[in-house]
Formats: C-alpha cells, structure tokens, sequence
C-alpha cells in the first residue's frame, strides 16, 4: 500500500513513531481523539480491507469486479493472518479477525469457493469437505476445478496452482468460520449447524494459544447455529467442557465467550436458578473485551431481576449500557434498555422520557412507554389494558412475568397519589379510584401498604376512612444522605472504570513487519484499540 | 455396566405398586408404608441409567424413580417431616426439567402439576420468594391455570395484596389433602403478618372487625391470639389493650432516634480514600 501522498514531508523515521497523530494533522495535540475526520483520512491511506472504502465507492462495479476486490480482501487478511501467527502478535490476529466482519457483508458464493480452493490443496480432505458444503449457486454448473460458472454474472479468472501443503489451521479454521457465517446468512440452518460441529470438533483437537480468539468465534456460531434451529440444550455439555478447558489455558477470550453461551443456553429455557448457580461458581474474566462483559451484565441483569434483587439488577442493565459500542449493537441496546425500563418500575422509579424517546429505541420502547404511563398514573384498568394489547410483544421480549408483578405496584403509586393528595378519604372513594372489589379489599391493602412504608396514613375504622399523617420534614432523616451517597458511588465507580480502561499500545518500539510502515502501524495501534469495540458483530438476544 | 434386567424391574415395579397402595389406604399406616419405601429405594439402587449416569436412559427405570419420588415426597407430608418433603423434590425437580433428549421419550408425568404447585406452596410458606420467583419463570401459561398451580398463585397473590381473609377460603377447599398441610400453617404465619398490619394502620378497631380481620372465631380466641402474639407486638413498641368490645393499639415509648454513627464514619472514610487515590493520580501527572 502506498504511503499517504498527502502526508507533510515526514520526519525521520524514528520521530514518526512518536508522534503519530501530529503526522496526520496538523499539531492540534497528541492526544488519540477519534474524530471522524481522521478516522475518515486515515482511511483513505489505509489498506484496503477497512471499512467504509469511500475512494472505492466512485465508480459502480460490476459484480465480478467487486469479488475480485473481495477475493484480494480475503487474501490480505489471511496474510496478516499467518504474519500474526508467525510473529506471535496477537493483536495482528484480532485484527485479521475483526476484518471478518467487513468481509461477511461482502460475502458470495463464488468468492467462497475460490477462496477454498485458494487456500486448500487438492488433496486436502477438509477442503473437499468445505467445498461439498458450499451451496451450488443456481444457473451454475457444478463445481469444477477450473471454477468459471458459465451463467453466473460473477466471472473469475482462471485460478493458478492450488496450494501444496495445507493451510495452517488458523487459515483453515478462519476460512471455515466465513463459510459458517455466509451459511447462517444464507439462512442455511441444518447444514450451518452441521458444518459448525465438525468445526468445533476441529478446534477442540488443537492446543494453540494463537487459536483463541478464532475458537471463541466458532464457538459461538455453533451456538447460534443451534439455537436457530431449536436445539441449543443439547450442546450445554460441551459448552461446559469446553468452559473448563478454557479456563484451564488461562484462554481469557474463550472464557468469556463460553461462559456468556452457557448462560444464554441456561436463560433460553428459563433455567435461572442453574445459571445463578453457574455465576457463583466462576468468575467472569477481568480482561475481557468490553463487548462480552456487556453481554455478561445484561444475562447478570437478568438473573437478578428474576430473583428479585432489583437494585442489583439495575447496576448491571445500566453498566451494560454503557459498555456496550457506542453506533452499533442497536438491538442489544433495546434489549437491555426494555428490562432497565421494568427493573426501574419495580423498584419503584419511573424511567425518564427522555430515554423513551431516542431515535433507536423509540419503536421498540413504544408499549414500554405505555406502560410506564400506565405504572405512573397509578391507573389499573390502564395498566391491565397495556398488558394485553401488548401480550404478545411482552412474551417475545421475556419479559411478561415481571410484568405481572408491577400489577402491586400500579396500585402502590395510585395510594401513594392519593394520600399526598388528600388528608382524609374514604375507604370506598379508594376503592372507585383505584378500581378495586370492595371497601374490604381497600382496607386490606391500604393495611398493608401502610405496614411497608408505602403511605404514611391510619385507618380509622367505624368512619370507614383514611387519615394521612402528618408530612414529617425530608431533611431531617436519612433520606438525603442516602441520595448523596448513591450519586457519590457512581461517580467513583465511573472514575475508576475510566482509569482502568485506559490502556497504552502495546511497545511502541517493536520492530517493523514487512509491508508496513511505521507511521500507519502507530495510527493503526491506536485505531485498534478503538475499533476493536467498534466492530465487532453483536447478536441481540432472541 | 450391567444394565438390570427386566425381571430385576418388574420387581422394582411391584415394589412400587405396593408403596402407592399402602399410601393411599385411608387411615395410613406410617410404619408400613416406610418399609415398603425403604424395599423400594433398596431396589432403585441398581439402576443404572437415571442421572448423573451418562448412559442411554432405559425408559422403565426413569418412569420408577419418577414415580418413587413423587410418591416418597407425598409421603413425606403425610408423615409430616418438611426436610424429607424439600429432599424428594429437588430430586424430583431433576425429572421435571430440561434433558430435552429424555423428554421426548418419557410420558409427562400425572402428577406433576400437583406435585409442583405443593412446591410453590412450600415455598411460599418458607418465604423463599427468590425461589418462588424462578420456580414461576419456568411455568407456560397453561400450566399456571392448572387446579393444582393455580391454589398457591392466588395465596401469592392475596398475600402481596394484604387480603388475608382470602387465603382463609382456599385453606377450606384444597384440591389434595396434601396442601392442607401447608395452608394450615400458613394460615398462622399470615395472621401475624396481619396483627402487624392492623397495629400500624388502625388506631383502634371494633371487636367484631378484629376477629373477622384475624379470621378467628370468638373473643376467647382473640385473648389467646393476644397472648401468643404478645412478644411480637412488643417488638414494634405496640401494646393492645381490649376495652369496651373495642381493641386498641398503642404505641409504648418513643422509638429512639439516633445517630447511625458507624454508618456515617464509614462513609466518610471511603470517600476520604477515594479522593485521596484521585489526587495520587493528579499529581503523577497522568
């Protein structure tokens, strides 16, 4: 790739590994501020695999154009593949990992099949296999080795010599897991599955750390694979043996992924006590990238919420919001954004419009929003109504059975309006507004919300009303303490997170790999770290 | 691994069977029946495939062990030992859930629902609401409108609502005698809940309230309810005086107000860590 020609001239080499960012602006600061501008010039220089190729975006291409492009894509990534591999530097991996996605989007089947043919010899078994699974395209002819589909609008060139010795196995597990994801694109399901258990089996053969992050990902497409056709409990045994072998390598990636599978599987059937219990038993580890520990506190949230500990559960909805990518994810945010709504509600709290009313989430959010209306009005006949019309919507988001214990808290907040409102009110009056049986039933439930703490109030009996008690001065209890202290904590927490995450490319004075130059590799570093949460493919839950 | 023969399972069987008719003899012979379970459990031992066993499950045997636990948990209630009853139903709770592989070749369970709504009734008689909760998650709807499943719902529900009078209605009819067993004691358990929140919200009640609100029978019974829940009521600072026909309760002293000293110096220490921490880092110069 050709070095930016609209560089200033360059310093010495030497300097140009300190000063990146003065290098591709003018001095504004050092610090590694991820305008979109830069990102924007950046790109322009960089390789052709990142996204967002706006110089190429000119000119239309013509289909087999664009798979030539999409083949020389693949080619470099798996270059930098086997450099990374070679070099033991892992971050050359996650990046060649993390063009996987770009080139998913991409993907077609012709370039799919050159690409095994490419990478595999002649001979090689796995690639027969991975080629007999690849569908044939339709109006084509069969597979042949010369590979030129007669009436497909896709013409490749005639290919040179296959290969002669096998791919090393990160090549061949990478190119497998892109034949996986083109298939679950395609809404292969059975031979997606299929295909996803030889590749486990393969991975779990190997012991290479340099491995990790690509058996992290095959596992995971084995488990959406499974879940989409319905038969995600059967693999809940290897998923463990595979969580143990993980945390056995100290396989930090793996861990991760496969404990946030485990507890997907376990929630899938509603198995909340098992998944409590696998959440004890292990510990989530620290240096997971930020993506998985967002996943992580959501399937938390969960847990929790079903249990009842809602402030809990709250703490962890909202640091999965914030750990989650910033302009991707959409529907993991609406996901973790619904159950933050009825945790919110349960506990009492009523959820700001604010967040009802940001773009991405509005339409998902729409019968939460009713509901929260209906919760804070304290209007039961509202609330009984909300549920149902959007029953259905409630049972695909899982999240009806909490729903059914706002029900108390409908009525909570209706007694908590009325006794601020009135000094004195009669039981029956009571039972109109909040459209209940009998005096007896109001009775009995202004009874016991004046038990929890909920209203300040005496019945008085033979009058056959309520009286509220005096309002006693806020500041001179606990209350604002408490207040103070929540808000204090937070902070801190946000604080220390901010410094922990801050984090510093990895010896800036390492020496150069062929084919790239210096400065881009410090921008690149930089844009790494970024990019790395950036990226990455996220799968909102059901 | 010798899998058993199905004479040896025909035997286990009529073990079974003999258990099941001991059991359902009205009036039940405790020591009978327990030999009869003790023949039975000596005989399940040699199955080989129910769980944890990892070996191709033989149908017969996991239909016994289904059955021996449900009966053994039913039996535990008749012999009133909760421990027992908690012991047979995690066990039983294996059987009921997931292993999507056996499912499909076992025939659902009769008893099933009327086993898991005694569960959720005990649960909601030990007060494990975290544990009601998830059981819940794991019921479709259907089976929450069942007879049996629908009874512990609805005390749930009463309960949350403070109307405790209803729960006095389910205790009379039960779908299985087995449920009385725990409504009864509920029923104990919720007229203290409810003496705690008469005490708070009335300032003093009418005779005839009082005793439907306790969901007892006359004022001799309302003195020993006084009595027994003496203690209680002086936990909370209250005192019930019964004057006229009419039940008075009042509050004895001032709750002391005091400063939660401890709490406070805890707080202020953290915060003085944390800020300190901050202004380190400050001042390396990060």
């Amino acid at each position: 790739p050709p070095p930016g020609a609209s560089r200033p001239s360059p310093l010495t080499p030497r300097l140009s590994l300190l000063l990146p960012s003065v290098m591709a602006q003018p001095p504004e600061g050092i610090d590694v501020d991820m305008k979109d501008k830069e990102k924007h010039e950046q790109e322009n220089q960089a390789d052709t695999v990142e996204e967002g190729d706006t110089a190429k975006k000119d000119a239309p291409k013509t289909p087999s154009e664009l798979a030539l492009l999409l083949l020389a894509d693949v080619r470099s990534s798996l270059l930098l593949l086997e450099k990374g591999v070679l070099a033991k530097e892992q971050r050359l991996i996650s990046r060649a990992v993390r063009y996987m996605n770009g080139i998913r989007r991409r993907m077609s089947i012709p370039v799919m099949r050159r690409t095994v043919e490419q990478h595999f010899p002649a001979h090689s078994t796995e690639g027969a296999h991975l080629l007999s699974v690849i569908p044939v395209e339709e109006g084509t002819m069969d597979t042949s080795t010369s590979g030129i589909p007669t009436s497909s609008p896709v013409q490749l060139p005639e290919m040179e010599n296959s290969p002669q010795s096998d791919p090393i196995p990160e090549v061949e597990i990478y190119i497998s897991i892109l034949v996986l994801m083109h298939l679950t694109d395609l809404k292969r399901k059975n031979e997606a599955a299929a295909l996803a258990k030889l590749v486990v089996q393969r991975v779990m053969s190997m012991n290479r750390r340099t491995l990790d992050t690509l058996a992290a990902k095959v596992f995971y497409f084995y488990s959406l694979c499974l879940e989409r056709i319905g038969k995600l409990a059967l693999i809940r045994g290897e998923l463990l043996s595979a969580h143990r072998t993980a945390c056995l390598r100290h396989d930090d990636v793996g861990q991760a992924t496969l404990l946030n599978l485990l507890l997907r599987n376990y929630i899938e059937y509603n198995l909340y006590d098992q998944a409590d219990k696998l959440v004890s038993k292990t510990t989530f580890p620290q240096r997971a990238t930020n993506n998985q520990t967002a996943r992580y506190l959501y399937y938390l949230g969960r847990i929790r919420s079903v249990q009842l500990d809602y402030t809990e559960a709250y703490n962890c909805l909202m640091q999965a919001i914030r750990k989650a990518p910033q302009h991707s994810a959409s529907g993991f945010k609406q996901a973790v954004n619904k159950l933050a709504v009825i945790v919110q509600l349960l506990m009492g709290e009523i959820p700001e419009r604010t967040l009802f009313v940001q773009p991405e989430l509005r339409g998902a959010l729409r019968p939460y929003l009713k509901l929260t209306q209906a919760v804070r009005v304290g209007d039961l006949v509202a609330f009984r109504a909300v549920t149902e019309e959007y029953a259905g919507a409630f049972r695909r988001d899982r999240t009806h059975t909490l729903i059914v214990r706002l029900r108390f808290n409908v009525i909570k907040t209706g007694l908590r309006k009325i006794n601020v409102s009135y000094s004195r009110i009669s039981l029956q009056d009571i039972a109109a507004k909040l459209h209940l049986d009998s005096t007896d039933d109001a009775a009995g439930i202004v009874a016991k919300a004046i038990r929890d703490g909920v209203i300040d109030a005496t019945i008085v009996h033979d009058g056959g009303f309520v009286q509220s008690k005096e309002t006693i001065d806020i500041y001179s209890t606990e209350e604002p303490q408490h207040a103070l202290h929540k808000r204090i904590t937070f902070c801190l927490d946000v604080h220390n997170e901010a410094v922990k995450a801050m984090r510093f490319p990895p010896d800036a004075h390492k020496k150069e790999l062929g084919g790239v130059t210096t400065h881009r590799k410090q921008e690149e570093v930089a844009q790494d770290l970024l990019e790395e949460e950036e990226e990455e493919d996220f799968q909102g839950p059901g | 691994t010798n899998r058993m023969s199905s004479q040896e399972i025909q035997k286990c069987d009529a073990f079974l069977q003999r258990f099941k008719g001991l059991l359902f003899q009205e009036p039940i012979n405790i020591d009978e029946c327990a030999q009869a379970f003790a023949d039975l459990q000596i005989g399940m031992t040699e199955f080989q495939t129910i769980p944890p066993s990892l070996q191709p499950p033989n149908i017969k045997e996991f239909i016994i062990k289904r059955e021996a636990l449900e009966h053994a948990a039913l039996f535990a209630i008749n012999k009133q030992s909760i421990a027992e009853f908690e012991k047979y139903m995690t066990q039983l709770k294996q059987f009921y859930s997931e292993c999507e592989a056996i499912k499909q070749l076992l025939p659902p369970s009769q008893k099933k629902n009327a086993l898991t709504g005694l569960y959720l009734l005990y649960l909601i008689y030990q007060n494990k609401t975290a544990e009601y909760h998830t059981e819940l998650e794991q019921l479709s709807m259907e089976e929450q409108r069942d007879l049996y499943i629908s009874v512990p719902l609805a005390i749930e529900q009463s309960l949350l609502d403070g109307q405790y009078n209803k729960v006095l209605n389910t205790n009379l009819n039960v779908p299985m005698k087995e449920y009385s067993f725990f409504t009864s004691r509920l029923l104990e358990t919720i007229r203290h809940e409810a003496a705690r929140c008469a005490e708070k919200a009335y300032a003093s009640l009418e005779l005839k309230e009082a005793i439907e609100l306790f969901m007892l029978k006359d004022r001799d019974e309302l003195m020993k309810f006084m009595e027994i829940d003496h203690k209680n009521a002086q936990e909370n600072n209250m005192v019930w005086m019964l004057h006229n026909d009419k039940l008075h309760f009042q509050t004895t002293g001032q709750e002391k107000l005091s400063i939660p000293a401890y709490k406070m110096i805890d707080r202020s220490l953290e915060y003085a860590l944390e800020l300190e921490k901050i202004v380190q880092q400050k001042s390396k110069g990060r």
